[in-house]
């Protein structure tokens, strides 16, 4: 049975620097529903990251109304139903690749050797088992990448947000990670919003929705075998 | 770059402004040391001389304002008759002074009753003849017939020491004691009674030129000292053994100049750390934006820039801080100048203003250039483009740790230490008449071995437990951490550079507060004690003369309003062997109700058991160290003083009984004194007559002082001083340091380096880790998960660097104390603790952490969606 885990309603995001003003999001009105794995698409700087800020509550809309039915308030989604994959090095330099992956856990005042136990298996998922006890600078950028979405699959979220899981990793690993991803969100009853360039992740995708100069464009379903 | 603009400003300031205070304190000790002077040069001519020429020498010779020849000659006694009693006294001096001369040697005549020419008595001998204006005095001269001169005028001869002193003593013989008897004359008259007498007795007669210079003197109390003397010593050249000088203003300099000596050494402990503090801090900022200046670079020479380019834009850096940054400073000092120490200049002369505010300035520029500069310059000589992007810098054991370097210091500054107070040295050394002085400046080290060592130490402990004993940091951290607490252990430790650096310059804050303001209150506590000491009490009335107070004036002065207590108090002379000592009657019973009597006065016991002693044994006396050593005394000893009696006011022998060790006495000099029951001293002398009364007040000693001063009247010739007057004389005086403005100055920095120090430093670094507070937030992490780290990282910053750096603090407040034990008169049995200043630094400290704190916790939450588009 499939729930609408977003609901957004003429939702948009402009940014004001200065005099200039920048339209991220054009006004938007759309849903994510637990069912869907949707791939969005669009060239640098079209606002993909932005509207997985949104997605993620990280970031307020300028003006619309944007609402987690299913997963609580705004203040309530991280950590915890919702979990988001960033772009850049975003691991804490500080801490060792398992203690990264084993930190949303840890927020929501998990036992930590379960946390770090279950970090453990994520990273063994991820091909990331030797690397464990590194610090992130003494690994590899794909490594990180591998690692930071370890990270956000932790936690057992409802909504997946992954911004380029696979610009670092070459196309082998790749296409294994983006089914470790799918097949740990399905397992969670989880929707998977992945911002991507990468055509091999857009085809494994059941949506795909497109973004140019802040408008998203029409929603294409893919029906996947 | 604001911040590191902020650091070299702070360090220009304080810079130029401890150097404005040092020199300035240097010349007002010169000027104060002039101004105690009426007659600068007594020369003192030969048997051979010619009056005449050799006043026409002296008054040529370079410096010279104003000479005057005086007369010096000796009266075997002097009688009056009043009623139909005729009172003798003992042996005086006539002294034939020309006109005008109070008025050319200001200060070294008071004129108390009476004309202020013709024939004048001085004030105790008008008291022993019982004679007035316009009495009849008869003098004896030896070998010839008396002569009797009318009285005009009474006065009392404040430098009498000076006046009558034995020219040409060698250095370190001891005062000689001003005659009882005086009478001036004018020249003129002082020739017809004494010329005969030079003819028939040369001993009996001497001829001085006193003399007065111009008093364009260096402003450093040494280069004065050094000039004066060889002017000194030129004169007796020139005069070619026909004159000796009486070097009264060498010597009033000769005190300054060690005085100067020790204002270098306070220089050097209580103002150059902060400096260097300021510069630790200015370096402690500006590396707090080095990773993210390191990553810049490395971005830099990726996209092509050569480390040539890389290490120009560094220098325009750090010319621009070291620009604005002196700009500020100097515009500070003055500021510090005019609030802390009442002076706007940099020095007492121009030429020291130059000097100051090049080297201030030289030293902001340096350390711009260090702080900025030489790090690009090593990051692009030492690391690849990887390294520079690296979060978290490798950690080795530097060189210092592995050789132990801290523990070496510690151990060389507590042998240095031990063996300095052991030997029992003085830090200075400035010998009587000798033109250089000996500083020891190894003895100097103990300090500095201790502070270099100690926050050495405080690194290796700090490193120690981030790396080794991440247990117990994870335990500390529980209250703020709770489940995060082995997260943010491990985060700690390998964060631990960054954090030791921070607990280092925490401590090394800590310990300058300290140490400063623990010396500095333990400086004016002692002042205080100094100027009672001095003063005897609260309001102290004395008299000279050896009839003494009136009797009813103790009862008097009782009924006054604002007196708790009052006692009276013997000031005799008695001979000691050949030396002439002060001697103090006192009532053993009652003297505390009017004084304190501390321990630290007393060789062999404490007070309240050493006055018991003395009230079991009427005849018992205490005597100084140094008598105790010439005389080779063991206590029960019988000791024969000789004591001036009433009857005769000869000086005959009187028994007393050895029976303790007295090093301080109120009113008492520095020098060897007797102290005895009043009682028996009366009985013995025939006179119980009390020369000094000593006031406790419950009000004010000034007004009280001016009560007192109305109970004795005008021409008494009996002085009465405050505690409040003598403690600016103290604090202003020739032979202390005024340490107030340096204090305000020292306190109001180490407050502000506290701030900066916890608060700055932890902002700064909160800042730099900003990105990594935006993922936490993003991850979903509250604001008591944000608060875990920040308040673990301040409360092991802070905490562990105050709590080193205070017991560094007190323990280099101990050493210096103990090592310049010379600033203290008397020394300080123990070491006073400004309780609220260091509260103050405290809170100033806890205001500025928690600031750092909340800001940054509320900032993260705030900005991690902005600093999130980044990523």
């Amino acid at each position: 049975m499939s729930e609408v885990l977003v609901r957004a309603d003429a939702v948009s995001r402009v940014f004001r620097e200065g005099g200039s003003r920048h339209v991220a999001i054009a006004p938007a009105t759309f849903t994510v529903e637990s069912d869907q794995q949707i791939a969005l698409e669009g060239p640098s700087g079209s606002g993909k990251s932005t509207l997985l800020h949104l997605l993620a509550g990280l970031d307020r809309p300028s003006s619309g109304t944007l609402e987690w039915p299913a997963l609580g308030a705004r203040a309530d989604l991280k950590p915890g139903p919702v979990a988001m994959a960033f772009q850049g090095q975003s691991l804490l330099p500080a801490l060792t690749v398992k203690e990264n992956v084993a930190l949303p856990l840890l927020l929501l005042d998990t036992h930590e050797p379960s946390a770090l136990e279950a970090a453990a298996e994520m990273l063994e998922l991820l091909e990331l088992t030797g690397v464990a006890d590194n610090l992130p600078q003494e690994i590899s950028g794909g490594q990180q990448q591998r690692a930071s979405l370890a990270r956000a699959l932790v936690g057992r979220p409802r909504l997946v947000l992954v911004d380029e899981p696979t610009g670092q990793q070459d196309r082998a690993t790749a296409g294994r990670v983006v089914e470790i991803m799918l097949a740990r969100a399905r397992g969670c009853g989880a929707a998977v919003v992945v911002a991507t360039h990468d055509p091999s992740v857009v085809e494994r995708l059941s949506h795909r929705w497109t973004l140019a100069d802040g408008r998203l464009g029409g929603e294409m379903v893919v029906r996947l075998p | 770059m604001a911040g590191a603009v902020v650091g070299v400003a702070l360090t220009v300031a304080l810079l130029g402004s401890l150097g404005a205070f040092f020199s300035a304190s240097k010349a007002a000790m010169t000027a104060q040391a002039v101004k105690g002077v009426s007659v600068d040069w007594q020369v003192q001519l030969s048997a051979g001389a010619q009056p005449v020429r050799a006043l026409r020498q002296i008054a040529g010779a370079p410096g010279v304002d104003v000479a005057a020849p005086v007369g010096y000659g000796d009266a075997t006694s002097f009688t009056t008759k009043t009623g139909g009693s005729v009172q003798t006294t003992g042996a005086g001096k006539v002294l034939g002074l020309p006109s005008g001369y109070a008025s050319k040697f200001p200060g070294e005549i008071r004129s108390l009753v009476g004309a202020s020419s013709g024939v004048l008595l001085a004030q105790q001998t008008a008291a022993n003849l019982q004679a007035a204006v316009g009495s009849r005095v008869t003098i004896h001269r030896p070998g010839l017939a008396p002569t009797e001169v009318k009285v005009a005028g009474i006065v009392d001869l404040p430098a009498a020491d000076s006046m009558f002193q034995t020219v040409g003593a060698p250095p370190g013989s001891g005062l000689t004691a001003p005659p009882d008897n005086v009478a001036l004359v004018p020249l003129p008259m002082w020739h017809r009674l004494y010329d005969s007498v030079a003819r028939a007795d040369a001993a009996a007669v001497q001829q001085q030129v006193h003399v007065r210079l111009a008093r364009s003197l260096p402003a450093d109390p040494g280069a004065a000292f050094a000039q004066v003397t060889g002017r000194a010593l030129n004169l007796e050249a020139r005069l070619a053994g026909h004159g000796i000088v009486g070097n009264n203003l060498g010597a009033q300099l000769d005190a300054a100049r060690g005085d100067a000596v020790y204002a270098q050494l306070l220089f050097m402990f209580l103002g150059l750390p902060g400096v260097v503090l300021a510069a630790l801090l200015t370096i402690a900022v500006a590396g707090a934006g080095r990773d993210r200046r390191r990553r810049e670079q490395a971005l830099l020479r990726l996209r092509g820039a050569t480390s040539g380019r890389v290490l120009g834009l560094a220098a325009a850096e750090a010319s621009l801080v070291a620009a604005a940054g002196c700009a500020l400073g100097v515009v500070g000092a003055v500021l510090a100048g005019r609030l802390a120490l009442g002076a706007s200049g940099f020095g007492a002369t121009n030429a020291q203003a130059i000097v100051w505010v090049l080297a201030a300035c030289v030293a902001g520029t340096a350390l711009a250039f260090a702080s900025i500069l030489l790090p690009a310059l090593r990051d692009a000589r030492f690391f690849s483009v990887k390294a520079s992007q690296a979060d978290i810098a490798k950690v080795r054991s530097p060189l210092w740790q592995r050789v132990y370097l801290d523990f070496v210091l510690l151990a060389c500054s507590g042998l240095v230490f031990w063996k300095a107070v052991k030997s029992g040295y003085q830090v200075v050394l400035a010998p009587e008449g000798v033109p250089t002085i000996s500083v020891d400046y190894f003895t100097l080290a103990a300090p500095l071995m201790l502070w270099i060592g100690a926050a050495l130490l405080a690194w290796r402990l700090a490193d120690f437990s981030l790396h080794r004993g991440r247990r117990v940091v994870r335990a500390a951290n529980r209250p703020f951490a709770g489940g995060l607490s082995s997260v943010v252990a491990s985060s700690m430790s390998r964060q631990r550079l960054l954090l030791t650096k921070g607990l280092v310059i925490v401590a090394v804050t800590a310990s300058f507060a300290v140490s400063t303001s623990v010396f500095n209150a333990t400086y004016a506590a002692q002042s205080k004690v100094d100027a009672q000491l001095t003063n005897g009490a609260d309001v102290t009335a004395t008299t000279s003369a050896s009839s003494g107070l009136a009797p009813s004036l103790a009862g008097a002065v009782a009924r006054l309003p604002g007196v708790s207590a009052d006692q009276p108090m013997q000031h005799r002379f008695a001979y000691v062997g050949p030396d002439l000592q002060d001697l103090y009657g006192i009532n053993p019973s009652t003297i505390e109700q009017a004084t304190p009597m501390s321990d630290a006065f007393f060789g062999n016991g404490s007070a309240t058991q050493t006055l018991q002693t003395l009230r079991n044994n009427p005849k018992g006396v205490l005597v100084s160290d140094e008598t105790v050593k010439d005389f080779q005394l063991k206590l029960g000893d019988t000791l024969r003083l000789r004591m001036q009696f009433a009857r005769d006011h000869k000086y005959h022998v009187v028994p007393f009984q050895f029976v303790g060790v007295v090093r301080e006495f109120p009113t008492a000099p520095h020098d060897s004194f007797i102290v005895a029951n009043a009682s028996y001293v009366g009985r013995q002398t025939g006179s119980s007559a009390a020369q000094t009364l000593l006031v406790r007040t419950n009000g004010s000693p000034t007004q009280v002082a001016a009560g007192v001063r109305g109970l004795l009247g005008r021409g008494s010739g009996a002085t009465v001083t405050d505690l409040n007057h003598q403690l600016h004389l103290t604090l202003t005086g020739l032979t202390t340091l005024d340490l107030t403005g340096l204090t305000r100055l020292e306190l109001a920095f180490a407050v502000f380096f506290a701030a900066a120090a916890t608060g700055l430093v932890l902002a700064l670094g909160f800042r730099e880790r900003g990105r990594n507070f935006a993922v936490l937030s993003a991850l979903g992490a509250k604001r008591r998960h944000l608060a875990s780290f920040v308040w673990s990282e301040a409360v092991f910053v802070t905490v562990g660097g105050a709590a080193l750096g205070a017991l560094t603090g007190w323990g280099i407040s101990y050493v210096l104390v103990k090592i310049l034990t010379g600033v203290f008169d008397p020394p300080p049995t123990h070491l006073f603790v400004p309780w609220l200043y260091l509260s103050i630094v405290v809170a100033a400290a806890v205001g500025a952490v928690l600031a750092a704190g909340t800001s940054t916790i509320s900032a993260t939450r705030r900005s991690a969606a902005r600093l999130l588009r980044d990523f």
